[in-house]
């Protein structure tokens, strides 16, 4: 049997015709949810939880610069951190390129994981923005406070660059290492800081020492209140008026601007991080 | 030398008492009974104007005091040189005033004592009692203006007022009678007696001030007056209109107006200087001696007021910096982490303020050392140029550059143009790429900060080339010039920041090195060279 109408004959090859249009718009639209989906997967995937502390960590490699074995060994060392709060480690390429910062990116990692204000630390590698950086939530705050982030990142840094081979799992290491000891209660080195503060303090020291020394040795010239004091003067004026002449007007409109409204409070509300970092 | 009538002993003034004492009976005398002067004061002759003084004059300085003692001068007061002194007998002219000394050597030394306490860095020298004792008391020289202002006042007053978008000024004329006076306003009458010492023992309570009489000076040494009382006139007249117009403004009837200054006040209050005392102010004096500087210590001998040149020991003040730098070393660790951009960014900025602090050393150098703030020393060793001081700051400011000087200052603006602009563009790099960094705006300032200060000392420099060094300058150019780059290039190894902030730190260092030993020749000054003829022009 013959299909009389032609047009219905026609209706096959339209419906392939739009549904390779669907498909085509269709396909980026369905790859950038699975990648998201796949993201949050991942991420949750990864999460090991402390039974007795009830912290848990995610190493989250999306740019894959760790091997296996250096993912174990990390791993373990965050299982260590993990005593004492959440830890995330994190290397990215893109992630943080919607991100106007890497603390941006690290803080909204670490909030969307483990909820705003959660105790808390994380560590990202960012080859997107060329940095890594050490963020601290909670209670960690008091022991990963901004200094000492900012001098982890100045002691870690170096391992991440190229004078270093790129060498990523030492320098994420190293960064963990670091904050171990300070949640152990410990000390981390930080001699050029403390060479340098020693500089600092010895130039500030003299040049207050010679303020000092200006504002004792240089003798102080009386006033002219003080030396008229001591002669004698009278300012006398009689018949003293005052005569009207005339009155003058100038165009000066009062200005424009606003003049300091009020732009409200700042800042407050919740939590907040602390954190330092350092380009690579 | 004045002797006891009863025994025939030497006779000096007493502070205490305030009368004339006997070294050897201890008799005590109305320090007028000695003066032969007649009490006429409308007798003029020269005899009864001038009064007997041995003039010891310094064979080192030339520097001359006045004794009415002929006992042997072992040191000069000026120079510090202890050396017997050559003496003769002079006839000087009779001021017309002195002000006793009412603090005697003992409170003197007790009120340098308790500055010396306070003086952590001074050299053990100053402090020495031996070096302490040779205060010597100097009546030094001091012309007292009397000026009036007398006649009718005729000011110019406003009052304004907003209403809507008009300013509504009324203007008033402010008419009287003015009826002022200002009678003892003092400068220091001798071309020895820098002006800022004299400055800085004021105020002398020249209502303490007696009638002259050579019996006072037993004991004690003067200056001589040789600066004409003209040469303060103009800053004495100008003081009392100063002084008159501030007053006017607070007058109860004109208070409610803004009086204009008008074009010449002095006209305008008929500023007039009526006549002009010659009077003697007491003053303690010691000087220390250094190499080919001298410092000078002086007590105001009626109130006790100390002014004194104060050195610095290198050595202490090392040592007082090291100690300094333990706590706020602590404090930094403690409470800071400055981050290496900014540690640099500091460093930069302190070699900056070193920079600046170096200059304005060298400039007050020139102006000590050139008598610039000394018109009664200007005015006998430059009179011409005391005249025109004013006058050569205008010029300075109009001369042409040299041609080696315009190659520098073009040097010195195209590095200055070349680093701003990297820098600048550096932040707007930086902001374009959504991280804004402040750091590079700060070196912008840093380096603008640097080459101004260093364009003003080096056009002081040929006002004083035996003191100033460039050797401070140039380390300070190359640490910030050195920063500048590194923040530039901003690069990624700490190692640069750190190692810019150790070359910045050591050339501040460095340059602390020149600041306290220009601040030890600005607490000193040059020998005296006096080249005396006789003083007062009236005379």
């Amino acid at each position: 049997m013959h299909n009389l109408n032609p047009k219905l004959n026609k209706l096959p090859h339209i419906f392939c015709l739009l549904a390779a249009i669907l498909l085509l718009f269709a396909a980026p639209v369905s790859a950038s949810a699975e990648e998201f989906s796949t993201e949050e997967l991942s991420a949750e995937d990864l999460r090991i939880s402390h039974e007795d502390s009830g912290y848990s960590m995610i190493l989250y490699d999306e740019a894959d610069f760790f091997d296996e074995q250096e993912e174990q060994l990390l791993t373990s060392q965050m299982k260590e951190i993990m005593q004492y709060c959440n830890i995330s480690v994190v290397t990215t390429t893109e992630g943080s390129r919607s991100y106007s910062s890497t603390e941006d990116y690290a803080v909204a990692c670490y909030e969307d994981w483990f909820s705003p204000g959660a105790n808390g630390v994380i560590f990202v590698i960012d080859r997107c923005k060329d940095q890594i950086y050490l963020c601290s939530e909670g209670s960690s705050r008091k022991i990963i406070t901004n200094g000492r982030a900012s001098t982890i990142t100045d002691n870690t840094y170096v391992y991440a660059t190229s004078s270093h081979g790129y060498d990523y799992y030492t320098c994420a290491s190293k960064t963990l290492e670091q904050v171990n000891t300070l949640m152990q209660g410990g000390r981390i080195a930080q001699p050029m800081r403390y060479i340098c503060s020693a500089l600092l303090s010895l130039i500030l020291a003299l040049l207050v020492n010679y303020f000092i020394v200006m504002f004792k040795s240089r003798s102080r010239r009386a006033n002219i209140d003080q030396i008229l004091e001591g002669s004698y003067s009278s300012v006398n004026v009689h018949n003293a008026h005052a005569a009207f002449v005339n009155q003058t007007r100038v165009y000066s409109p009062p200005s424009n601007s606003s003049g300091g409204g009020s732009s409200g409070g700042g800042g407050g509300g919740g939590g907040g991080h602390s954190g330092g970092g350092h380009s690579i | 030398m004045i002797s006891c009538p009863s025994c025939g002993g030497n006779v000096k003034f007493d502070i205490p008492s305030q009368k004339l004492t006997c070294d050897s009976c201890r008799q005590s005398y109305d320090p007028y009974a000695f003066d032969h002067k007649t009490s006429d004061a409308e007798e003029n002759t020269t005899v009864e104007n001038d009064y007997e003084v041995t003039v010891f004059t310094c064979p080192q300085c030339g520097g001359e005091i006045l004794s009415t003692d002929n006992a042997a001068a072992g040191f000069c007061s000026f120079c510090g040189a202890s050396t017997i002194l050559y003496s003769r007998i002079s006839h000087e002219r009779r001021p017309n005033y002195i002000i006793p000394f009412k603090k005697s050597k003992e409170d003197c030394k007790q009120a340098y004592a308790s500055l010396m306490k306070h003086a952590i860095f001074a050299p053990k020298e100053l402090k020495d009692p031996k070096y302490i004792d040779s205060f010597r008391g100097i009546y030094m020289p001091y012309w007292a203006y009397y000026i009036t202002q007398k006649g009718p006042l005729a000011l110019h007053g406003e009052k304004s007022h907003r209403s809507g978008d008009y300013i509504i000024t009324d203007h008033y004329n402010l008419t009287g009678e003015i009826d002022s006076y200002y009678k003892g306003l003092s400068y220091d009458a001798s071309s020895s007696f820098a002006d800022s010492i004299s400055e800085s023992l004021a105020p002398y309570d020249v209502k303490g001030m007696k009638a002259f009489t050579p019996a006072y000076l037993s004991g004690f040494y003067a200056d001589t007056a040789d600066v004409a009382p003209s040469v303060y006139q103009q800053s004495a007249e100008n003081t009392a209109d100063t002084q008159t117009m501030e007053k006017l403004d607070k007058l109860s009837s004109f208070s409610a107006y803004k009086i204009k200054q008008p074009p010449s006040v002095t006209n305008a209050l008929h500023t007039k200087t009526e006549h002009v005392d010659s009077a003697m102010f007491p003053v303690w004096f010691m000087s220390y001696r250094k190499n080919a500087r001298v410092a000078y210590v002086t007590v105001n001998g009626q109130t006790g007021k100390v002014a004194a040149d104060i050195p610095v020991d290198p050595v202490k003040y090392l040592f007082a910096s090291l100690l300094l730098a333990v706590p706020i070393f602590a404090v930094i660790a403690m409470f800071f982490t400055i981050l290496p951009t900014y540690l640099l960014t500091i460093a930069g900025a302190l070699a900056v303020c070193t920079t600046i602090i170096y200059t304005a050393e060298v400039s007050a150098i020139i102006k000590r050392d050139t008598h610039a703030d000394d018109p009664g020393r200007l005015y006998k060793t430059d009179p011409g140029r005391m005249q025109n001081v004013q006058l050569e700051q205008e010029n300075k400011k109009k001369k042409k550059t040299t041609l080696a000087n315009q190659t520098i200052n073009k040097m010195i603006t195209a590095i200055v143009i070349l680093i701003c602009a990297g820098n600048l563009l550096a932040v707007a790099m930086s902001a374009a790429a959504g991280s804004f960094r402040i750091a590079p705006v700060l070196w912008v300032v840093i380096v603008i900060a640097l080459a101004i200060s260093i364009g003003v000392g080096i056009s002081k420099r040929k006002h004083l080339p035996e003191y100033q060094s460039v050797l401070s300058y140039l380390f300070n150019i190359a640490a910030v010039l050195t920063g500048a780059v590194i923040t530039l290039i901003n690069p990624v190894s700490d190692i640069y920041y750190y190692g810019g902030t150790v070359a910045a730190m050591a050339a501040v260092a460095i340059s602390f090195v020149d600041i306290i030993r220009y601040h030890n020749i600005l607490s000193t000054r040059k020998l005296p060279q006096f080249d005396r003829s006789g003083g007062d022009d009236r005379a």
